[in-house]
């Protein structure tokens, strides 16, 4: 027991349960699932959640050996993520109708039927074997969701990402992209590992652990779509607070070189309050580009005034004249 | 500070749709005058100078400020306006060139100086807080909406985020 709650792996598992569980709930608190579209965006993270939950050989054959029938877990994986992969594009297909490259409607039933038919086939036959089997669902899987990538995902969210102008949703949206990118990678080790699987060309678990990398890549970039906004709002308080500093620092030191008194600011409060934080920014620029021109008069070796001012002249907006103060 | 919040809150103005020309579009409407904004050669410490006259008001700012500056201290010329302060004569603030370029006789208004000795003018400070309060209120209207705010920008994309709670 105590060896299962150490494995990395369900611990990652865990981890990604316990963040679903936290968030569905908290979504709940706010009254925010009765709506069609907030049924379709959870029903999607769920049937995430049952694909990752039976990651490895070894969870599918601790299920298989539980139910007494061979390829039961890659079937569910096999299932969940055409599921996953088909609910993603009807949420694609209502936020920007005409994204996709080609119609893809009736796949996800030609995929299921042909998982079941499978699934049957796989226990029944002696065609391939037991591995052969294993790899062929994999691979199938693998192929008919990087289908829905190249068609729909990546036109649909580059639209969507030239369209917004929320820049934490587009970070989503980027993370949303490396996912996509990361499974392609794993699937190309999962049609390699079932061709070599078939072939005999090599042990198809190499091309199948070379691309486990890129599986915890996607399951990281999956955890970063789902957390909140307010939860990446503290990078940005940290980051903006750091910027104050700076700032802050470059105007003492004009205020040193001119022999003034420096101003005085509410410490506490900012850290606590992003607008506050905004706002001393804004406050500490103006107080800057306000004295600067003085040490022309008080500072005899203007090395500072010359260094501002090189800011003032390249910096045209607000945001790149921040970023080049703080590098003084 | 009263004051000043009071004074904003009787501009009754949209800052989510905040953008310099269209806030002085409001404010020539509000004092039914004119409103000129010149860039000019000012003296060293003279960053912008409000001018009174019957036919308008002016505004003079360095041309070779950074454009975040000049229009700190265009807002800080109109909160003199706007908050009713005392005018001052400006003969000596103008540049000769200037001055006899635009006017004649005396004239009054409000010039923002920056020196080395803090500021005690009560009514600077007060223009001062008028701009920090306007440029607080255009923050919690654009920036930290944006942040905060809608999740995505993008309406049908928000009805799904929204299911998420990642706007609250």
């Amino acid at each position: 027991m105590f060896e299962l709650l150490m494995n990395p792996r369900f611990i990652f598992l865990a981890f990604i349960w316990g963040l679903f569980l936290v968030l569905f709930l908290r979504a709940i608190s706010h009254q925010r699932v009765a709506s069609r579209q907030a049924r379709l965006i959870w029903m999607i993270y769920f049937a995430c959640c049952i694909a990752f939950s039976f990651w490895g050989e070894s969870s599918e054959i601790a299920l298989d050996q539980v139910v007494g029938f061979d390829h039961v877990a890659v079937f569910i994986k096999y299932s969940a993520l055409s599921i996953v992969a088909h609910l993603f594009y009807l949420l694609l297909r209502d936020v920007k109708p005409d994204h996709s490259l080609i119609p893809m409607n009736h796949i996800v039933t030609m995929t299921l039927s042909a998982g079941i038919f499978g699934l049957i086939v796989a226990n029944q036959s002696t065609i391939l074997t037991t591995e052969q089997f294993r790899y062929l669902f994999i691979a199938a899987r693998d192929g008919v969701v990087t289908l829905y990538i190249l068609m729909s995902f990546i036109p649909g969210i580059l639209g969507m990402y030239r369209a917004e102008t929320v820049k934490l949703m587009r970070l989503k949206l980027v993370f949303i992209l490396l996912l996509c990118a990361c499974f392609i990678v794993t699937t190309i080790g999962s049609l390699t590992a079932f061709v070599w699987s078939v072939t005999g060309w090599g042990n198809p678990s190499v091309p199948a652990s070379m691309v486990q990398p890129f599986v915890v890549g996607g399951m990281v970039c999956f955890i970063l779509t789902m957390i909140p906004y307010r939860w990446f709002l503290r990078l940005v308080h940290f980051r903006q607070f750091y910027i104050y500093q700076r700032l802050r620092d470059l105007e003492k030191r004009i205020f040193q070189k001119i022999d003034k008194d420096i101003r005085q600011t509410p410490k506490f409060q900012m850290m606590q309050d992003l607008k506050s934080l905004e706002l001393q920014i804004y406050r500490t620029t103006i107080s800057i580009l306000d004295h600067y021109p003085l040490l022309l008069k008080y500072d005899t070796t203007a090395t500072l005034h010359d260094k501002v001012d090189d800011c003032k002249q390249n910096a045209p907006d607000y945001d790149k004249l921040i970023r080049r103060l703080t590098r003084i | 500070m009263g004051s000043v919040s009071a004074v904003i809150e009787q501009l009754d103005y949209d800052f989510s749709r905040f953008e310099l020309n269209h806030f002085l579009d409001h404010i020539k409407r509000l004092r039914k005058r004119q409103l000129i904004l010149m860039p000019a050669v000012l003296k060293h410490e003279i960053v912008a100078i409000w001018v009174y006259s019957d036919k308008a008001d002016y505004i003079f700012f360095k041309s070779t400020d950074h454009v975040i500056h000049q229009t700190h201290n265009i807002l800080h010329e109109i909160a003199h306006m706007m908050l009713d302060h005392t005018r001052i004569p400006l003969e000596d603030v103008l540049t000769p060139e200037l001055f006899n370029q635009l006017f004649s006789g005396q004239i009054t208004g409000r010039p923002r100086r920056i020196t080395r000795e803090p500021s005690t003018d009560i009514e600077e400070l007060e223009a001062e807080d008028f701009v920090f309060a306007i440029q607080e209120q255009v923050m919690a209207a654009n920036r930290i909406d944006q942040l905060l705010g809608k999740a995505s920008s993008i309406s049908e994309l928000n009805n799904y985020v929204e299911g998420m709670g990642f706007d609250v």
